[in-house]
């Protein structure tokens, strides 16, 4: 690789890589190879610009879903003492509603738009694993069209939303409705963190040479920071869902109070989740808000590293507000202060950004197109909902609005004017990349009228009557209480907003066509999206010198689709992108990315049928399909890692570089170091949960047994049980060479390895059996065999993939060149040993200091 | 501006930017936990500590915080100036120094802001 040895800025004034001609049947082979398959074989596409219009579709469907249950719930509560609703009914709908708004519809949408939107954006030809995308897409879409239908077979959960217990264990809430959810959303958090792996690996390592930090899209800020939000923010949700569940199923007590547990544990997992969660809705609309104003005011950014400063700082305090949601439970007053702290100062950063867009507003000339219409809306009611969001913030205020609809009024103006306003905009402003034309302004103009009066109709009386004291969640209310003008004027608002809806959804059904191949700048924007695109992206890879290089370089799109600049064609005759270095996008690889697969549709629909089986209670069948899952998984690795081998390619410019190079500074390193942190985190949430456990119960014993622990020695021994497993492995991959006698060595390593992390685990276990705690008896044993049924979980794990390595060692298919498996349940089991001897640390040790 | 001197470590560069933003989270843990400890652990019911550990701890907590993000401040804004004063600097370098600058000040903002709890009336 020759990019760095010399001046990078001389690079910027060099001729552009590649000179006119191109060689006759490069564009064909580029076309060919990225080419859609055609008939049934279409459910094989992995290319995101058809992956992330479905995804959006199916979001956009789930909005729908979940916007009938709204309606129907106005419509119960638009006259006292309704009857079209009963009681329990009514509970099921608002669980589904918030249920699927937030989890099928909030989240996964701004994935979806990710997956669209940002290799446009980085001139990348797709995301770094495009089968993991259709993966998570798939396993999301099956998985949340079964999770829906429970509503019709009376089996939908119906304890909220948030689901707190003791109401939704086992005592209240008997039968399966309770198990769908927590099981249901596990495909939901799947699906995230896929993403948010695509996200950083996207983000930091495909962008075009020359975009440089400084030269990112905002949007890919937001995005890179959601999923940072997602890696430490959706932990704390899966132990809270595998805590509740293990409660339902086994009656292990985490939650209930008389047997050491505390249903406040819930929700602090919980809000530790769901309130980074509100920013992993707003951020990513932001960051799309900031993407269209400098074009709709055809005018730059202004304050683009005061906006990068807000990015971060809301990431960041995002994470200690969570227990603004629990002001009203009890908790001391002391920690209450510091939330409510906490709360106000993170609308700080909200307002940077807020004020860079009225600046960009005030700077340009405001060009006044439908998107234009919806962010205008955007700022009106999203500034409403942050301004009634610092009045919920103050405690004693909130305890006089907590459970009225004065927070319901609050959090629809954040979420909807947050959210679904800029969302709106978004499609009426990048539909033209998806269909090579826009859509209706008339019909897009109809619509934001409907949608911003609709809405301000619907959700502004509700603060009206929050105050007046009518609680959330009721599903019908006595006449004579004041509440009934304000109720009938919601129920009407909600009509208009829905129809406002409804006009969206005809305009993308009459003007929405996939058509592979554009050449579109209607608005004239400045950002990389806008090139010629095709299933490929941009023909060639542009070199950035500036943040809007359209605006700065107009001949940019012809040069990009001559293919001057970086790889115009196929280098290595498959699908493949350039991979830079994170900071200043310097050439470092070529990635080799896989083609169109069965694999992704198959392990989605494995996954979500397996969650299934699961919450029916069918062993059986869910053991079946877990099998399967595992199968197709394993058989889509084994064609990964192939092409190490291949000799150094030209990009163009002289440039040439390696081919799917391994260690620290390839992809795969990069994606088992965030898989890494979320599975630090999950543990860390476990760690947690133990010590909130001890500190809710000062005058129990600590172990609460008569028994004592388990002797020193054996938490010694443990832990070089641990150490020593590490040592084997670490030993074995420096032999890994790709003959007979390196797959004897790995062989064998993989056997002392598992053999020592085995004997780690079952010493573990007996430890912990010392003191004579079942997990079913305390809140204590319940949580320490969590933690250590967690590490044979990665026993499992960790053994098929060592396994895996190694049958690819006697295959002739890991070498010095192709060790990326190997690499990757290297690093993972280290990561396990030192997991192991925290457990040990929290397990063994703590107690005999607390 | 002129030449980009060397590629920057990754893991380097995200922790300078974040810096301010990991010296907030760590002052926030310090004093909500302790917070949970001395109320929720019931230790002043059980007279083991008294409220003030939870002011003194806040106290103590926001000072390091304030003179660790002073120094991240000090660092950024130098090194910017030593750019300028030279001019051989590279623009990311300029972004790098003045967000990680601009994080620490807000973060310096959110202890302050945060730490003001601990004047409050004492109470679990």
């Amino acid at each position: 690789m020759d990019f760095g040895e010399r001046d990078y800025a001389e690079r910027e004034r060099e001729p552009l890589p590649n000179a006119l001609p191109r060689p006759p049947g490069e564009l064909r082979q580029l076309e060919k190879v990225w080419e859609v398959p055609r008939g049934i074989r279409f459910l094989k596409v992995v290319n995101n610009n058809y992956i992330g219009v479905f995804y959006v579709g199916t979001a956009l469907l789930f909005l729908v879903l979940a916007g009938i249950l709204a309606l129907l719930m106005r419509t119960q509560l638009a006259v006292p003492e309704n009857g079209l609703l009963q009681q329990a009914m009514y509970n099921r709908v608002f669980t589904m509603h918030g249920t699927v708004m937030m989890f099928l519809f909030a989240i996964p949408v701004v994935e979806a738009m990710s997956v669209y939107l940002l290799p446009a954006m980085l001139a990348a030809r797709d995301l770094p694993f495009p089968r993991l995308s259709a993966f998570a897409f798939w396993a999301y879409s099956i998985g949340g069209l079964i999770f829906f239908s429970t509503i019709f077979f009376g089996v939908s959960p119906d304890g909220g939303w948030f689901m707190y217990p003791p109401l939704t264990s086992y005592k209240y809430s008997p039968g399966i409705s309770a198990d769908f959810w927590l099981l249901g959303i596990g495909f939901i958090e799947i699906s995230a963190i896929a993403g948010a792996i695509e996200l950083v690996v996207g983000i930091l390592r495909t962008r075009p040479p020359g975009m440089t930090l400084d030269r990112m899209p905002i949007y890919a800020w937001a995005m890179l920071m959601i999923a940072v939000m997602i890696i430490f923010g959706f932990p704390p949700v899966i132990v809270g869902t595998l805590l509740l569940e293990l409660e339902r199923a086994f009656q292990w007590p985490f939650f209930i109070a008389e047997q050491g547990g505390d249903p406040l544990l819930w929700q602090h997992l919980f809000w530790l989740f769901g309130h980074p969660e509100v920013y992993i809705i707003f951020l990513p609309a932001a960051g799309m808000v900031s993407m269209m104003l400098p074009t709709l005011a055809q005018t730059p950014l202004v304050g683009y590293r005061w906006i990068v400063l807000a990015i971060l700082g809301t990431t960041a305090l995002s994470f200690g507000l969570w227990a603004h949601h629990m002001f009203a439970t009890g908790m001391p007053h002391a920690s209450s202060a510091y939330f409510s702290a906490a709360s106000m100062a993170v609308s700080i950063p909200t307002a940077i950004q807020v004020f860079a867009w009225i600046v960009t507003l005030y700077r340009g000339s405001l060009q006044f197109r439908v998107s234009t219409w919806f962010l205008l809306g955007f700022f009106f009611i999203f500034v409403l909902g942050g301004l009634t969001g610092v009045m919920v913030a103050v405690i004693p205020f909130d305890w006089q609005v907590h459970d009225t609809y004065f927070v319901v009024a609050h959090f629809h103006y954040v979420l909807i004017g947050g959210m679904v306003f800029p969302l709106m905009a978004a499609l009426y402003y990048w539909a033209p990349t998806v269909s090579g034309k826009p859509l209706s302004e008339r019909l897009g103009r109809w619509a934001f009228w409907l949608m911003f009066i609709g809405f301000n109709l619907a959700f502004f009386p509700m603060h009206i009557s929050g105050l007046l004291g009518m609680p959330r969640r009721v599903y019908t209310y006595a006449g004579g209480l004041g509440w009934e003008w304000w109720n009938l004027l919601s129920t009407a608002g909600a009509y208009v907003l829905a129809s406002g809806f409804a006009v969206v959804a005809l305009d993308l059904v009459l003007h929405l066509r996939i058509v592979g191949k554009v050449r579109v700048n209607p608005w004239n924007a400045g950002t990389l999206e806008w090139l010629p695109l095709d299933n490929f992206a941009a023909r060639s890879i542009p070199r950035i010198s500036s943040r809007d290089p359209l605006w700065d370089n107009p001949s940019l799109g012809d040069e990009v689709e001559e293919g001057r600049h970086y790889l115009p064609g196929t280098a290595t005759g498959q699908r493949e992108t350039l991979v830079t270095s994170p900071v200043e996008a310097r050439p470092e690889y070529l990635m080799v990315m896989p083609s169109a697969s069965w694999y992704p549709i198959l392990a989605g629909a494995g996954t979500a049928l397996f969650f299934l089986m699961l919450t029916l209670k069918q062993a059986l069948p869910a053991i079946v399909l877990a099998l399967f899952t595992i199968i197709t998984v394993l058989r889509w690795a084994w064609s990964t890692d192939r092409f190490g081998t291949h000799p150094p390619v030209d990009i163009g410019g002289g440039i040439r570089l390696p081919v799917s190079i391994g260690g620290p500074r390839s992809h795969a390193w990069w994606a088992t170091i965030v898989l890494i942190l979320v599975d630090a985190t999950i543990f860390a949430c476990l760690v947690f949960s133990y010590f909130y456990i001890w500190t809710t119960n000062p005058e129990t014993p600590w172990p609460p047994s008569a028994d004592p622990l388990a002797p020193l020695s054996w938490a010694g021994a443990i832990a070089v049980a641990w150490i020593l497993s590490s040592v084997v492995l670490q030993w074995a991959g420096g032999r890994v060479e790709g003959t007979r006698a390196s797959s004897v060595i790995l062989t064998l390593a993989t056997l002392a390895t598992l053999l020592l992390g085995t004997g780690a685990v079952v010493g573990s276990i007996a430890a912990a059996g010392h003191v004579g705690i079942g997990p079913g008896e305390h809140a204590y044993g319940a949580i320490v065999y969590t933690i250590l049924a967690y590490q044979v979980f990665h026993l499992v794990v960790l053994a098929f993939m060592l396994v895996f390595a190694t049958v690819r060692s006697w295959a002739g298919l890991l070498d010095r060149a192709r060790r990326m498996p190997f690499d990757s349940a290297r690093l993972l089991w280290h990561y396990m040993a030192i997991q192991g001897l925290v457990s040990v640390a929290v397990i063994q040790i703590s107690p005999r200091l607390l | 501006m002129s030449s980009d001197p060397q590629p920057r470590p990754f893991a380097r560069t995200a922790l300078y930017l974040t810096g301010g933003l990991l010296i907030w989270a760590v002052n926030f843990l310090i004093t909500y936990t302790s917070a949970a400890l001395v109320c929720a652990r019931a230790t002043v019911a059980r007279g083991a500590v008294g409220m003030e550990s939870i002011s003194t701890t806040t106290l103590v907590s926001c000072a390091v915080a304030l003179l660790a993000n002073a120094a991240l401040i000090w660092h950024a804004s130098s090194r910017y100036r030593a750019r300028v004063r030279d001019g051989n600097g590279w623009r990311t370098d300029d972004f790098i120094d003045s967000v990680a600058g601009a994080v620490a000040v807000l973060s310096s903002v959110a202890v302050v802001w945060t730490s003001f709890v601990a004047g409050l009336p004492a109470g679990c």
